[in-house]
């Protein structure tokens, strides 16, 4: 082969090295949109973070029990005062089945939809437990996560600038030999 | 018991009745709340996987990245030693070495700035799996959540009615023993 068709060649093999450099360099870039992507991520997740939701789940139980403390009482007392089954006055029994009625379902002893409402606002409370536990391991391997595509992006640009970059310049330091 | 103790009796069964119903009201009101920020939080789901998705296609593209980059050493490689035969010669050598090195970096061979780029590559994969895996627990969870704090919903407004229809039929029995 004659020199000039060499040097043409090695003019080849240049380029394509400096192909490679620039597609590893497009990752390291591909890296960095990933990482803020992963940002968004991260705080999309946040925002499912239920601490709202925990917030709103004791709340809501704080509320259900202040409901359940006067509607027990006040059913206690009419039945200290009213025996339902003996008396005839029909606003005296109204009064007994709908206060009884209250209670039970407050206490659990009635259910709504086959659910009892302690059973409901203890539920709730662990949903709102399991959701944040989800979310926080959710949140510590985006963490590890970012960690990772750190390494990766700085791994990726040392083979760039490194074997990569030198093995271009090496051929046409041999290129300009000839 | 006197009819005067019977009638303050009544009178604070009433009252405890009346503030259970306006309690249970309340409660309503917190799970109603609960379940507007349960329901949002789902519509942040939708965002993360979105996000997730977008995570998943530029880590996809890297790994193409990368094993595009090692192939095109390798053919590279074969190009420059065919017209580059003098294995003597010491920028030769170089090109050759590096163009190794570079390959067993992206190949996974040899680990560069402390990473495998391969298997790092992967476990940003796995921490994606992982992330998937969690946003559909919390979505299981929060649409169950979701049934429950309805059947709270409906069973607190049972109440709330109740409490209520009892206090004014208590104070109905008092006006009758009056």
């Amino acid at each position: 082969m004659a020199v000039e068709d060499i040097r043409t060649e090695l003019g080849e093999v240049v380029k394509e090295y400096k192909l490679i450099g620039t597609i590893l360099r497009g990752s390291v870039h591909r890296l960095r949109v990933l990482k803020h992507v992963s940002g968004r991520l991260e705080s999309g997740a946040r925002s499912i973070r239920p601490a709202s939701v925990d917030r709103a789940a004791a709340e809501m139980a704080q509320e259900a029990f202040r409901a359940g403390e006067p509607i027990g009482m006040g059913a206690f007392l009419l039945r200290s005062v009213i025996d339902p089954d003996e008396t005839d006055n029909t606003n005296a029994q109204s009064a007994c089945t709908f206060a009884t009625n209250a209670e039970r379902f407050m206490d659990g002893t009635a259910t709504g939809d086959g659910f009892k409402m302690p059973e409901v606002l203890s539920t709730v409370a662990r949903y709102a437990t399991e959701i944040h536990e989800h979310t926080d391991a959710i949140l510590g391997r985006i963490e590890a996560m970012n960690g990772r595509m750190g390494a990766l992006q700085q791994a990726l640009g040392e083979v760039a600038s490194g074997p990569v970059a030198t093995a271009e310049r090496s051929v046409l330091a041999y290129r300009n030999q000839l | 018991m006197s009819m005067e103790e019977v009638q303050s009796t009544l009178l604070q069964a009433g009252e405890q009745l009346s503030e259970g119903s306006v309690s249970a009201r309340d409660a309503w009101r917190a799970v109603h709340n609960t379940r507007a920020i349960v329901a949002a939080a789902d519509r942040g789901l939708d965002k993360a996987d979105l996000w997730l998705v977008t995570l998943e296609t530029v880590q996809g593209h890297i790994g193409t990245i990368v094993h595009t980059g090692s192939s095109k050493l390798m053919a590279v490689d074969e190009k420059f030693t065919a017209v580059a035969d003098d294995s003597k010669n010491p920028t030769v050598q170089t090109v050759r070495q590096q163009t190794d090195i570079a390959q067993g970096h992206l190949d996974g061979y040899t680990q560069v700035a402390g990473a495998n780029i391969p298997e790092t590559l992967l476990a940003v994969k796995e921490d994606i799996d992982f992330i998937r895996e969690h946003l559909a627990a919390i979505r299981t969870l929060g649409a169950e959540m979701l049934g429950i704090l309805s059947v709270a919903e409906r069973t607190l407004q049972v109440v709330s009615l109740s409490a209520q229809n009892a206090a004014l039929a208590t104070r109905d029995y008092l006006i009758d023993i009056s």
